[in-house]
């Protein structure tokens, strides 16, 4: 049997993953969501036919939405997650002990019960007292907080389907103003490559540049999502996240990771002048 | 069960009886194929046209199974009878004792008889809310292949392939012309006369007309088949401009009954009705009273109270529905015109219903004469109605008949939450049931989000414009001191969650002084002449801001909402000109002026 997963990468451009079994199919209120077994990538998670990661290399999206801003601000304790049902992000976060409450505040509580069930090495922290889980809408969630986190991570899907909210300026000013002075919001930022998704970058970074002074883009390999080159957002009123790094007493804490480290913090704001360009010309 | 009985089979022609109340009568399926032999294969008349030949090649090849049976010399006049039809079933039956039909005897079964209807099923046989006998012949046209050499010249998409590209080869294929299987809608006798008696059966109305140039169309309608020139019509003045083209149409006099004005929120609501009640009194000749229900801001009048006192005055009562259809589905939402009474209603079904924009309906009420209102329609109508409108409004009211309660269970739902979030937000107030006042704000249409925006110094078009141009949201409109989201059958929570973060964040950022803001949208008219004198009356051009005291000779409004600030005959006041200065200042699109920047305006010459 010759069984293929196939996303198209543009209309005219598709990325196909072998797949073994089917483990888990369920459309639930939201969004159709599927895991498969796959020989080159392991277990895959997929939303509305859209890979969202798998177990091979989710480590560089989770190490790379968590670390960077986790090496930056001297003194996260108040985090706000939003999206990351499958808990990769979470996991990240709880290797901090000194951040003392993680609100997160997910949309399908069934993507949560079905990374639990059959990915247990990425929701491997649900069970963290810190964590206040909460199923609901993300924009509606951050409208009503005024000043409360250090961190917000906008670990989200793509702008079509339910995470399209969560590209919104109205989405963005909130999460500002939810913000401490000093806080920082690390954003999924899509692919600068192809056409479609290197409008959205542009809206992304116009839309969070509106509010926050400092508003940086950085990017990281990831084989199985669109052209493998993707960018994260950094947004903050206080911190550059180059000029503020602490690398001492990041590396002090001893956090051994697979894809982040201090050389490729530095290295990962460096953009191509393609995606400068890009970055430079958008829209709201 | 939606019929799904299509395929290579001609729609049936109406399967109604033909009477102009379009209620009641049972009818049999062999009479409706009969029907379907003589109607829709010869342009709608009985034995107009058909030949004995053509209609037998039509039998062979449209009726494969069944039609052996048939029998139809006695059974045929009787049934038309039984429907109380019989002029019909002489005619129906000459024309049946000249064709050659098969001699077997008559079948007793008559498989889709329906005695005794649920409210599910149409008082007519056959047909239930399920059916959307248009979309079906439709259908049917679309897999049938016929080869045009009739108008649109697109034919069916291929000699405009770019609009193809744009719209879809489905869509083109059924922009079609009225064809004999498709009826017409300036004489229906088929097909869409069937869909416009599921619509009447689903509004509760005597009769309906699908109107395929807006409400606009249905309003006028009403006006002119109640009131001739010179006949006095009762109506508030915060009526849309298609209630004063309708006077200029129709000659009749308006009887302006000022509405009353919410303090608090300066936009007008509904007729108290004392106030009626006096107009009558002082106008015993009028024809008619005019009532918005609700109006664009989702204030109901006390309806039931001015139908009586219009009806015991032998006046009819005509609503503007264009916000109101839901008001016939929904639970615990104002009552509506034709449970009220009323006598005429235009409902905009395009507007909360679901159905393509510029699809409308005309309801009666049992006083009404159907076929006068035809006539009135048939005045302005376009002789080539899009079946694209009138398939959306056929589909619609099934959708309404049979999920309708859900969706605005949901939708009002939804209004409320959001209602709840806005007044949370602090300094927006969504309005609420809570003003009501027993009388002019009889009851809120509570499916309406209606924000006053005032407390936080920005006007109702300021922050329209912040949502449209900042946020990418767009509500219907804002006036001074106001906007209106409408929230229909095609919301979902995330939508309305996107509105509230937007006004949550436009919040932060207002000034909140709402010191020097203009406080009220509704301004006195005063009427010189009215409106079809001062249309027929010489005119000249001046600057606006020239024109105080000057008779205007055409209409200023903003639009959304379309409600005149100035009709034609109406003085020219201070008042009017410092609200349209004051409203295009804050970025209200003005309209009405044959001056396109309505910077000028047509007065009377001699007034
Ligand atoms: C109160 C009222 N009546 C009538 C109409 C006319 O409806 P249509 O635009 O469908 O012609 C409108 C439309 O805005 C309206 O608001």
């Amino acid at each position: 049997m010759d069984l293929w997963l196939t996303e198209f990468s543009s209309p005219d451009a598709k990325f196909s993953i072998r797949v073994e079994k089917q483990l888990y199919s369920h459309t639930s209120d939201f969004q159709q969501i599927d895991i498969f077994q796959t020989p080159e990538f392991g277990r895959v998670l997929v939303l509305d036919g859209i890979v969202m990661l798998t177990e091979k290399d989710e480590f560089i999206y989770h190490e790379m939405m968590v670390h960077v801003p986790m090496a930056v601000h001297p003194n996260v304790r108040t985090v706000l997650l939003i999206g990351a049902g499958d808990g990769g992000s979470l996991r990240e976060l709880c290797r901090y002990p000194d951040i003392e409450c993680i609100d997160m505040v997910e949309i399908d509580r069934e993507v949560v019960n079905a990374c639990r069930r059959f990915l247990p090495e990425v929701a491997a922290s649900f069970n963290d007292p810190r964590l206040n889980l909460v199923i609901g809408d993300g924009i509606s969630f951050v409208r009503t907080k005024q000043d409360e986190y250090d961190l917000i991570i906008v670990d989200s899907t793509d702008p079509f389907g339910p995470g399209e909210d969560l590209f919104t300026r109205e989405f963005y000013a909130n999460c500002y103003n939810a913000l401490h002075s000093d806080g920082i919001m690390t954003n999924q930022h899509e692919s600068p490559y192809y056409d479609s998704d290197a409008q959205i970058v542009r809206h992304i970074h116009a839309r969070t540049t509106l509010y926050f002074p400092i508003t940086k883009v950085y990017q990281a390999h990831i084989p199985t999502y669109p052209s493998g080159h993707w960018l994260f957002g950094f947004s903050s009123r206080k911190y550059d996240p180059v000029a503020d790094l602490r690398a001492e007493e990041w590396l002090a804490r001893g956090i051994e990771t697979d894809y982040y480290n201090i050389d490729l913090h530095r290295g990962c704001f460096a953009l191509p002048t393609y995606v400068q360009q890009l970055l430079s010309g958008g829209d709201v | 069960m939606p019929n799904r009985n299509v395929g290579s089979r001609p729609p049936r022609s109406s399967k109604f009886a033909d009477s102009e109340h379009q209620n009641g009568a049972e009818t049999s399926p062999l009479r409706r194929r009969l029907r379907q032999l003589y109607m829709a294969q010869s342009s709608g008349a009985p034995g107009s046209q058909g030949t004995a030949q053509d209609t037998n090649e039509l039998e062979i090849g449209a009726f494969p199974d069944n039609i052996e049976d048939w029998q139809p010399e006695n059974w045929l006049n009787e049934d038309l009878r039984t429907a109380g039809l019989s002029d019909l079933a002489s005619s129906a039956g000459t024309i049946a004792a000249s064709r050659p039909l098969h001699p077997a005897g008559r079948p007793t079964a008559r498989p889709f008889l329906r005695p005794g209807s649920s409210p599910e099923i149409s008082r007519a046989e056959g047909l239930t809310q399920e059916d959307a006998p248009l979309k079906d012949a439709l259908e049917w046209y679309r897999e049938s292949r016929i080869v045009p050499f009739d108008v649109p010249g697109h034919k069916q998409g291929r000699g405009n392939p770019d609009l193809t590209e744009f719209l879809g080869q489905r869509t083109m294929s059924i922009d079609v012309n009225s064809m004999p299987a498709l009826d017409n809608l300036i004489h229906p006798t088929g097909v869409i006369r069937d869909a416009e008696i599921l619509a009447a059966q689903a509004f509760g109305a005597a009769a309906s007309f699908f109107m395929v140039n807006g409400t606009s169309a249905a309003v006028q309608a009403m006006v002119m088949t109640c009131c001739g020139e010179g006949d006095k019509i009762i109506m508030p003045r915060n009526v849309h401009r298609s209630s004063i083209n309708s006077l200029i149409l129709s000659g009749a006099i308006p009887v302006y009954v000022n509405p009353d004005t919410d303090n608090r929120l300066g936009i007008p609501l509904g007729m108290a009705v004392a106030d009626v009640r006096a107009a009558i009194e002082r106008h015993p000749d009028a024809k008619a009273v005019l009532v918005n229900n609700p109006t664009y801001y989702g204030v109901c009048p006390n309806l039931p109270a001015i139908v009586s006192l219009a009806h015991a005055n032998d006046m009819k009562v005509l609503c503007d529905e264009a916000h109101g259809t839901h008001l016939y589905f929904g639970d615990n939402l104002p009552i509506n015109a034709i449970t009220a009474g009323a006598d005429m209603a235009s409902v905009s079904v395009h507007k909360t219903g679901g159905s393509l924009t510029q699809s409308s309906l005309l309801l009666l009420g049992d006083d009404i004469s159907p076929g006068l209102t035809r006539q009135v329609i048939n005045l302005t109508q376009t002789t080539s109605a899009s079946y694209l409108l009138m398939a959306s409004l056929d589909i619609a009211r099934r959708n309404l008949a049979l999920h309708g309660r859900e969706i605005f269970a949901r939708v009002t739902q939804y209004a409320q939450y959001a209602r709840e979030q806005v007044n949370e937000i602090g300094g927006y107030y969504a309005i609420g049931s809570e003003i009501c006042n027993g009388d002019s704000f009889y009851s809120f249409d509570t499916t309406k989000l209606t924000v006053h925006t005032r407390a936080i110094g920005l006007t109702g078009i300021e922050v329209a414009d912040k949502l449209r141009l900042d946020y990418g949201i767009q509500v219907e409109f804002g006036d001074t001191g106001n906007f209106l989201a409408i929230i229909s059958v095609g919301d979902r929570p995330r939508d309305l969650e996107r509105l509230i973060s937007a006004l949550t964040e436009i919040r932060r950022g207002a000034d909140g002084d709402p010191a020097d803001m203009l406080f009220h949208e509704y301004i006195e008219p005063q009427m010189v002449v009215p409106p079809r004198q001062a249309y027929y009356t010489n005119k000249r051009t001046v600057p606006l801001d020239q024109a105080l005291n000057e008779v205007a000779g055409e209409f200023v409004m903003c639009y959304p909402p379309g409600i005149p600030i100035l009709a034609p005959g109406e003085r020219i006041t201070s008042d009017a000109l410092d609200y349209i200065e004051y409203s295009r200042a804050r970025g209200s699109k003005m309209v009405g002026t044959a001056d396109l920047e309505v910077r000028n305006i047509q007065v009377l010459t001699d007034k």
